[in-house]
């Protein structure tokens, strides 16, 4: 294993963030049944129950909304004219959040501004809090970070992550120290490489499925292919030829997943209409207790207020620290234990 | 003879006592009154206690069955003991324990993480219990399980038992001279004391002495003199009374308690430390260049007010050289697929 891989191995991105597709695609669907059977119950014992349960998204229609919310949150970002990394980061962001958790739980219009709110604190770039809530409707700085918590826990504290952006600029510089194609045409493949960079990887399951560096190459091989294989060639000259083909193969296939999320559709009006029947299903079905965030968060933080007025756990007797059942059942077969015939000391001398 | 029994074997709960007899031998009869140098000896087999004329009687000549009714263990005079425990389901546990804990010593070093050390616990007490107080099934179960255990890990025990006797026998040498530093202080501290008393008592006499020798001076000077001369000279007798030169007390100051220093076999020791833990930074798949083109970088490159304090080009360029190749040859398809399956699970 080449230096370069072992070094990545070591990144939250692949440690908790990386998946087989046919693993992914489990997750989805367990965090969906899950929500269905959830929320399900809640609208039934609320009060008056709704009586015909509606209808819940499948993971496929969750799959398109996510795609959709991730496309306003970059078209959020670039009204907000935050750095591309942070755009990046925050996208991401969202769509790990949206692996074990469904989008019928947690409101994505508002886990949007959350993500892109934590997403440029996690990027060292800090907004005040009001002010970002002033650039958006309706919205204020409490419903902003009322799901930060919770985001943090749905993206399991990993706050790193590895973008292609730095990645392509190596590549870049390694092609003018090549030597062998026309300034023009590398500078041109750097700006529709970024391009691509900046939006299709962020929309489809890229980050999960493939590293920084394969991203990278598929967006240059998209952008001009033979610039990629120049590179390629280059990097395994030593390596046997079965291992360079895996990794055409590989970035091929990333490429392909590229290809179907083309930068040009992120302000494409025939898409956003298409999603209104599926955001109007969304409405009927999501959680009716997740709705208002902030009174989660208030309640939560009332909760937690509440807590250090329970007895200390000192004056609480064992049977309560143990378990009561347990000590029972622990006794029960002690006394099963000396009654039987064999036990090891044996019975009373005649 | 038509004495009442009195050893009554069941307690009044009906549960089977598990005392030592203190008086009367259960097997014999005898009683302590007649014969008062009457021990109780148990075998491990079985911990039913007789008294060790009984011991001698029956199993002096070979292995002999237990006298108790329906014990059909076979007992050998070589494995009988005194109990340490007045209680023999104590004793026996004890035992038990000890046993188990040889097989299963592994130390919590061995474990990545605490939780796999107290699952490990937490199994070695589930079979202890079932040692303890499982029925018959249960302990012939935990018995095999650790008879197995223990011939698939032989090498792992004695190895860890090794490690474990080397632990104590240098926490055990390290006790030892701390105490031996200890007391060679105390014997250094009580004679230099004397030694300054000493010095003390003639002071008196020294200046009767130089007055009568007629140095200049009036008396009181005299003494100031001497006096002087005298205290340098009991502060060198006894550092420990005055606040002395540092050197002189750090060679004598011991803390005791400390871990012992890691001597692990496995280390190698002639190596250099390394903070990687063996992770390799040079690039394999490219070459870092000196010189890289890049319009953005040549004004970070060549003025100084479009760096920041602590930026550097050359990290840069080397940062974004090694992430435009980390992980290009990973398959996370094929990785993802055999590693995440069971933690899924």
């Amino acid at each position: 294993m080449a230096t370069e891989d072992a070094r990545y191995r070591q990144s939250s991105q692949f440690r908790l963030w990386s998946f087989a597709p046919s693993h992914l695609a489990s997750l989805r669907s367990e965090s969906n049944m899950l929500a269905k059977t959830a929320i399900s119950a809640r609208l039934q014992s609320s009060n008056p129950p709704v009586c015909p349960i509606p209808d819940f998204l499948t993971p496929a229609e969750e799959a398109s909304l996510l795609t959709y919310y991730t496309n306003e949150l970059l078209r959020a970002a670039e009204f907000c004219e935050l750095p591309t990394e942070i755009r990046a980061t925050s996208a991401i962001f969202l769509r790990r959040f949206y692996v074990t958790n469904s989008i019928m739980t947690y409101p994505p219009t508002e886990l949007l501004k959350t993500c892109l709110f934590f997403g440029s604190k996690a990027d060292g770039f800090y907004i005040r809090l009001n002010k970002f809530a002033e650039k958006f409707p309706n919205t204020t700085g409490e419903e902003v970070i009322a799901a930060e918590y919770i985001l943090c826990q749905g993206i399991r504290f990993a706050f790193d992550v590895r973008h292609p952006f730095r990645a392509l600029e190596g590549a870049i510089m390694e092609l003018r120290r090549l030597e062998s194609f026309e300034n023009d045409r590398i500078d041109r493949a750097h700006g529709n490489a970024r391009n691509i960079l900046k939006y299709s990887p962020l929309v489809t399951d890229a980050y999960f499925h493939y590293t920084p560096s394969q991203i990278m190459f598929a967006a240059l091989s998209l952008a001009d292919e033979d610039l990629a294989e120049r590179l390629i060639k280059n990097a395994f000259s030593g390596a046997p030829w079965e291992v360079e083909k895996k990794v055409v193969e590989v970035v091929q296939s990333c490429r392909e997943m590229l290809q179907c999320e083309p930068p040009e559709k992120m302000n494409d009006q025939e898409v956003r209409k298409a999603m209104k029947p599926l955001i109007k299903k969304l409405k009927k079905c999501r959680d009716p207790d997740r709705v208002d965030l902030v009174a989660l968060q208030k309640a939560r933080k009332e909760q937690a207020g509440q807590k250090p007025k329970k007895p200390k756990s000192g004056l609480q007797d064992d049977e309560a620290v143990f378990g009561g059942a347990l000590v029972d059942e622990r006794e029960a077969k002690r006394r099963k234990m000396a009654e039987a015939a064999n036990d090891p000391f044996g019975p009373a001398l005649g | 003879m038509s004495r009442k029994p009195t050893t009554n074997s069941r307690g009044s709960n009906g549960a089977p006592s598990t005392a030592l007899p203190s008086d009367i031998c259960p097997v014999c009869k005898r009683v302590r009154y007649l014969n008062t140098d009457m021990r109780f000896l148990i075998n491990p087999e079985c911990y039913h206690p007789m008294c060790s004329n009984c011991v001698t009687n029956i199993f002096k000549t070979g292995p002999a069955q237990c006298p108790y009714a329906t014990c059909n263990q076979t007992l050998r005079f070589k494995g009988f003991r005194e109990s340490f425990f007045s209680d023999l389901g104590t004793e026996r546990e004890v035992d038990l324990r000890r046993r188990v804990e040889a097989v299963f010593n592994m130390t919590q070093d061995d474990f990545e993480t605490l939780r796999d050390w107290n699952n490990y616990l937490q199994d070695k007490e589930d079979l202890i219990f079932a040692l303890v107080y499982g029925d018959d099934d249960e302990r012939r179960k935990a018995d095999d399980e650790v008879l197995a255990y223990e011939l698939k890990n032989k090498a792992e025990i004695e190895k860890n038992r090794k490690k474990a006797g080397m632990r104590e026998s240098e926490r055990k040498k390290m006790e030892a001279d701390a105490r031996a530093a200890a007391e060679a202080r105390r014997l250094e501290e009580l004679r230099d004391e004397e030694r300054a008393k000493a010095e003390e008592a003639s002071l008196n006499q020294e200046v009767m002495e130089a007055l009568a020798r007629g140095e200049p001076g009036s008396a009181a000077e005299i003494q100031d003199r001497i006096l002087a001369a005298k205290k340098a000279k009991i502060a060198q007798l006894n550092p420990s009374m005055f606040a002395l030169t540092a050197s002189k007390q750090s060679s004598l100051l011991s803390i005791r308690g400390l871990k012992p220093k890691k001597n692990d076999q496995d280390e190698d020791e002639s190596k250099p430390y390394d903070p990687l833990m063996g992770l390799r930074m040079e690039p394999q798949r490219y070459v870092l260049h000196d010189r890289y083109e890049n319009s953005f970088l040549d004004l970070a490159r060549t003025r100084d007010d479009h760096r920041i304090p602590g930026y550097s080009v050359d990290e840069y360029v080397s940062r974004s050289m090694f992430e435009a190749f980390a992980g290009l040859g990973i398959v996370i398809e094929d990785d993802k697929d055999t590693r995440q399956k069971p933690a899924a699970a």
